[in-house]
């Protein structure tokens, strides 16, 4: 036994060699960015010795960033989902105090300077209406047998104050049509009064005033107890001073914030964003409207793209030249979050939407113009077609004698200068062409804030942006209740005399398509309509005349559109087979659809059904990446014997999870052929819960799941199988041939943690073994060969070469953390794509925090190592061809010497 | 019309309200709350140190955070079986299995993911006192005279290129070379073995022999030289 720990272990570290890094390759190929998210609330200090903001945000996240750069000097990640999301930040001198939780309210007191805890205190609320923090006590505030009752608590120390008081509340109309701002209550009554009653002390007098309004909000943040009325899209603002009501008009479309300069004088200052450009600033006294010309302004930017800022919180000084000035925080609507100088310009400016990535696509750069035009003359068929050259001797001279003329020149304009790059004509960035290895690409985000990015994969810099402003929604998840954004990567760069086109489907009254060159984020073409309600778009694997791939669009009668609608195709494409999976009614659908050549009049056939019935809910559909090649057909067995690998690419995975009495949950694995509708196998864990991932590759499947029972993260790990003899030998057919079910290896593995996300690796070819990339809970980013995942690790002695044994635990060594000390938190996804480079894989992870890497699984054995030794090649090579000729020479004379003696 | 619609949503809304609060108190009865309490033992005690450090419970369900003599609290978890992992990105910390019962008694044990039935009882209020730093990087190997030196092609090259280059040199001592020639005259004088074996048994002198056969060899060649 010990000797077989040993052997498995000498085995492991020989294997771990393969991956992981050297301490000098750390940044070198990677980068992370750090996010806060959409901030919620924000405080700024201007202490000279500190100069912090505090923000606290929807990602359940309190940070502080440098007033000056924006940067994130600390941060503090709570829980997840409600338990976490922050109810009210309260600065102090030293502290800043958070109250976080829904039904179990936890207050947190962080350090300014360094972010560790001061205090935490928690108390169990499940009713709480509104929290406010007054004179160092936290009120909070709920409503029982029609009384408005307040609770109070010591903030630092959790001791609860004088006992509860209650209010008579018969005028309390229900939380959506009252709002509290500064301990005061304020609500819209049916008869149209405004009622405003102070909350701080046991007995105040409740004000009243007769407004009509639909729709009350607070100024959040405010001093003084302020409220913005709305009636029918007529804005009005309500404030409370001296214990008086006091209502100014507000312009509708801007945002208001209200700060307290100089003991009792008011300043209001207003935000609005008339175009996606430009910010306008105005700033007022608040009694008497007279407008301060120092902070009105208005600011455009072109790479500025925002709608509906508002400001999150302000500091105001007088400046020498006796004018008033601030510094805003401004927080928009698309998620991003700047520093505003009024008067002035933005300070600095961070994307936070890009904490909500639904959809990542990576895009390859177009190439470089000499390259282009060596493409021309020398390119394949297909490039003909595109170009439609003639290939008479003559032209073709007279073609070569052009481009080489075209090549001298620009070699002469970079040697002297004139031109700096040879692609700048292009217009676009200048080193925005592809390199030799294919590992320069754009990524191309959509985020739930309905922002487009597209960022270089090199440095993490964003190239550009979109914002869909009143374009349509986004589509929905129907398995975990998030918008997805199905984006389309419609025509890719290879083709030289088109644009790559990306295409994203929106949700509105009809369906919509927005069109985006993914390389400049422009989008010419804009949007599209179609008047019907897509419930699935499918890729065609053929390319039309103009080189894009269509798109095969289900509407909700099922019946098939092709899409761009008249556009012939290329070729005639192979019978299709599609399948829509329903998670709201568990209905699985198989269909055929035959497409003409010609793009007109598709239709579609039903071929199989299959429905999985309430409780049952489908949670998860693997498919294999379309990208995915499988190199070799069968695994060599020790006696040299073939095992073929049973390779079917219409095999779908489904994951469901059913409620069950005995076994508390069931999660069921079906593989399923999406061409003919057999389950193919199904296999069942009892006791299984969340989080569950599942992947699906080549041909094996991976399922990670929680073990109720033995309170453990299991992996499960699938392998089919055909037997010893091919059974498809040309090309697979799920309808034709024996229906002989697939040998199914099966086995499971403890990991030793709890996984946010995980992804096999892709390489071009598919020569390259396959690792598969774990996101856990304690951010780190695991790099695991699937040799540690194979279900025929042998439970005995070793059959075959190279076979590690079966230990139920898979080891989790820290070098093959490929993340290093770069902690990744709340990973939503990770995303791969091959290189041109066989070796490696690009590696993208997105969540609070933006990583991007790559990969080598077999080590890069296309390309020389870094720490290749060029000078020492070079020193021997030049050694011992000088040797040679010195040698040489001597042995000549030698020889001449002898022939004279 | 519209205002009707108004008023029935407010009611609604209000017999919500109102039994909310009943409904939170019955299921609160039979869910009683805990707090996990413990220390960790960090490496040094600077307050950026005690801000990078996190603890998760059942992989950040809930988490702790550290105060500034290393303690922490994990508030408000129902009672169950739970693991407590430190997550520090430069440090590794063996985690610990905490089980809290109905009754409210804790029990800390270390992690079996194997045999989840071992118990090793450990303290409670947690401490977590065994860490290491995370080596995330492998060593790249560093250049050395010796292992080019002792790299077995450098070897192979060097040793004959120096038998080659030096010994002759050394041939031109004086000293040396009467030696190697006193080492010649030696083996001259000294008759081999085996020709004195074959002399023995035979009868004749070897050289005269092999001289004769050397001339038949030579003969019998040229002969077949012809004959081509």
């Amino acid at each position: 036994m010990v000797s077989k720990l040993i052997y498995a272990a000498l085995l492991s570290s020989f294997l771990f060699t393969v991956n992981g890094l050297y301490e000098d390759q750390a940044g070198k190929f990677d980068w992370k960015q750090d996010y806060v998210g959409e901030v919620k609330f924000s405080s700024i200090d201007v202490d000279v010795t500190t100069k912090r903001l505090y923000v606290a945000t929807e990602k359940n996240v309190v940070a502080s960033l440098a007033i000056d750069t924006g940067d994130i000097i600390w941060r503090q990640i709570l829980e997840k989902g409600p338990e976490g999301s922050v109810e009210l930040i309260h600065p102090t001198k030293s502290k800043i105090i958070t109250v976080s939780g829904v039904d179990v309210i936890k207050v947190r007191g962080w350090d300014v300077k360094d972010g560790y805890l001061h205090f935490e205190w928690s108390t169990e609320s499940s009713y709480a209406l509104y929290l406010f923090v007054f004179n160092g006590l936290l009120h909070n505030v709920y409503y029982s047998n029609n009384l408005i009752a307040v609770d109070t608590y010591h903030l630092e120390t959790g001791v609860k104050g004088k006992a509860t008081y209650t209010f008579p509340a018969h005028w309390f109309s229900g939380s959506d049509r009252c709002a509290l701002s500064s301990g005061s209550l304020a609500c819209l009554d049916v008869d149209g009064k405004l009622n405003i009653g102070s909350l701080i002390k046991s007995n105040t007098d409740r004000l009243g005033l007769d407004m009509i309004g639909d729709k009350i909000e607070a100024i959040p943040g405010s001093p003084i107890p302020a409220f913005i009325v709305t009636n029918k899209n007529v804005e009005k603002l309500v404030y409370v001073k001296e214990n008086k009501i006091l209502v100014r008009s507000s312009t509708s479309r801007s945002s208001s914030f209200i700060y307290t300069y100089m003991a009792d004088r008011q300043y209001l200052l207003q935000i609005s964003s008339p175009m996606q450009d430009t910010i306008v600033t105005e700033g007022s006294i608040l009694e008497d409207s007279t407008v301060i010309e120092s902070l009105s302004s208005k600011e455009s930017k072109s790479s500025l793209k925002i709608s509906n800022p508002r400001i999150s919180s302000a500091f105001c000084g007088r400046s020498k030249a006796n004018t008033v000035n601030c510094v805003a925080l401004v927080s928009t609507q698309d998620q991003s979050l700047m520093l505003l100088k009024m008067p002035g310009s933005i300070k600095w400016h961070r994307e936070e939407s890009l904490t909500n990535i639904i959809n990542v696509e990576f895009v390859d750069l177009p190439v470089s113009d000499i390259e282009a035009a060596i493409e021309k003359e020398f390119g394949n068929k297909e490039s003909f077609l595109d170009h439609s050259v003639s290939t008479g001797a003559f032209s073709m001279f007279v073609r070569r004698l052009f481009s080489q003329l075209q090549q001298l020149r620009t070699l002469f304009a970079t040697v002297l200068g004139i031109i700096e790059s040879p692609s700048e004509t292009t217009g676009t960035k200048s080193n925005l062409v592809r390199d030799q290895f294919g590992l320069h690409k754009i990524i191309v985000t959509v985020t739930s804030a309905g922002k487009i990015f597209g960022i270089d994969n090199l440095n993490g810099e964003i190239l550009w942006s979109v914002l869909l402003c009143g374009v349509g929604t986004f589509y929905e998840n129907r398995v975990n209740g998030l918008p997805s954004a199905p984006m389309h990567l419609q025509r890719n760069s290879k083709h030289l005399s088109y644009s790559p086109m990306c295409t994203l489907l929106l949700k509105s009254e009809k369906i919509q398509f927005v069109y985006i060159y993914p390389i400049n984020g422009e989008s010419k073409n804009g949007v599209t309509q179609v008047p019907y309600r897509v419930v699935q778009a499918v890729p065609l694997p053929v390319l039309n005349i103009e080189m894009v791939r269509s798109l095969i669009l289900f509407d909700s009668s099922n019946s098939p559109h092709l899409y761009p609608a008249d556009t012939p195709l290329s070729s005639k494409p192979p019978p299709l087979y599609i399948y829509i999976a329903n998670p709201t009614n568990g209905l699985l659908q198989g269909f055929t659809v035959n497409v003409p050549i010609s793009g007109k009049e598709l239709s579609a056939k039903e071929v199989w059904k299959t429905q999985f019935n309430k409780p049952t809910q489908i949670i998860a559909i693997g498919s294999r990446d379309a990208m995915e090649h499988v190199h070799s057909q069968g695994r060599v067995l020790s006696d040299r014997s073939v095992l073929y690998k049973y390779i079917n690419p219409n095999m779908v995975a489904i994951l469901t999870l059913a409620p069950d009495t005995t076994h508390k949950s069931v999660l069921t694995l079906h593989l399923l052929d999406a061409v003919s509708g057999i389950i193919i196998y199904s296999v069942v864990h009892k006791r299984a819960s969340h989080p569950i991932h599942l992947v699906h590759s080549e041909n094996w499947l991976l399922c990670s799941y929680y073990n109720d029972k033995t309170r453990r993260t299991e992996i499960a790990s699938y392998e089919l199988y055909d037997g010893n003899q091919l059974s498809n030998s040309s090309d697979f057919s799920s309808v034709g041939g024996s229906l002989i079910p697939p040998i199914v290896e099966k086995q499971a593995y403890i990991l030793p943690g709890f996984l946010q996300a995980m992804k096999p690796t892709i390489t071009e070819k598919g020569i390259t073994s396959k690792h598969i990339l774990m996101a856990t809970t304690t951010g780190h980013l695991l790099e695991v060969p699937w040799a540690f995942l194979d279900p025929r690790r042998p439970l005995g002695e070793p059959k075959e070469e190279g076979a590690i044994p079966y230990i139920p635990e898979l080891p989790m060594p820290s070098e093959s953390m490929i993340n290093y000390n770069k902690s990744l938190m709340r990973v939503d996804g990770i995303y791969t794509t091959p290189s041109s480079l066989e070796s490696t894989c690009l590696v993208f992870v997105y969540g609070l925090d933006l990583f991007y890497t790559r990969v080598a699984p077999s080590k890069t054995f296309d390309v020389l190592k870094e720490d290749f030794d060029y000078l020492v090649i070079i020193i021997v090579t030049h050694i011992l061809l000088i040797s040679a000729y010195v040698t040489k020479n001597l042995a000549s004379q030698k020889a001449l010497k002898q022939a004279w003696k | 019309m519209i205002c009707n619609s108004f008023k029935v949503c407010i009611v609604l809304l209000s017999i919500v309200l109102v039994s909310l609060p009943n409904a939170n108190g019955q299921s609160e009865s039979n869910r009683e709350l805990y707090d996990i309490e413990g220390t960790v033992m960090l490496p040094n005690l600077t307050t950026s140190w005690l801000a990078e450090t996190v603890i998760q419970l059942k992989g950040g369900e809930a988490v702790g955070f550290l105060r500034k003599n290393g303690s922490f609290l994990i508030s408000k978890v129902p009672s169950g079986s739970y693991i407590v992992e430190v997550v520090n990105p430069n440090y590794v910390y063996e985690p610990i299995r905490v089980e809290i019962n109905s009754k409210g008694k804790y029990r800390a044990r270390k992690v079996n993911y194997i045999q989840s039935s071992h118990v090793h009882q450990m303290p409670y209020p947690l401490e977590f006192v065994n860490y290491m730093p995370a080596k995330y990087f492998y060593t790249r190997e560093q250049w050395k005279v010796t292992d080019f030196l002792f790299n077995s092609m450098v070897l192979t090259m060097v040793l004959p290129l120096l038998a080659i280059l030096v010994l002759p040199k050394l041939m031109n001592d004086p000293e040396t070379k009467k030696e190697m020639e006193q080492l010649t005259n030696l083996k001259h004088d000294m008759p081999e073995m085996s020709e004195m074996i074959t002399s023995f048994f035979t009868g004749n002198t070897p050289t005269a022999e092999k001289q004769k056969e050397k001339t038949k060899a030579i003969k019998s060649s040229k002969k077949s030289n012809k004959n081509n």
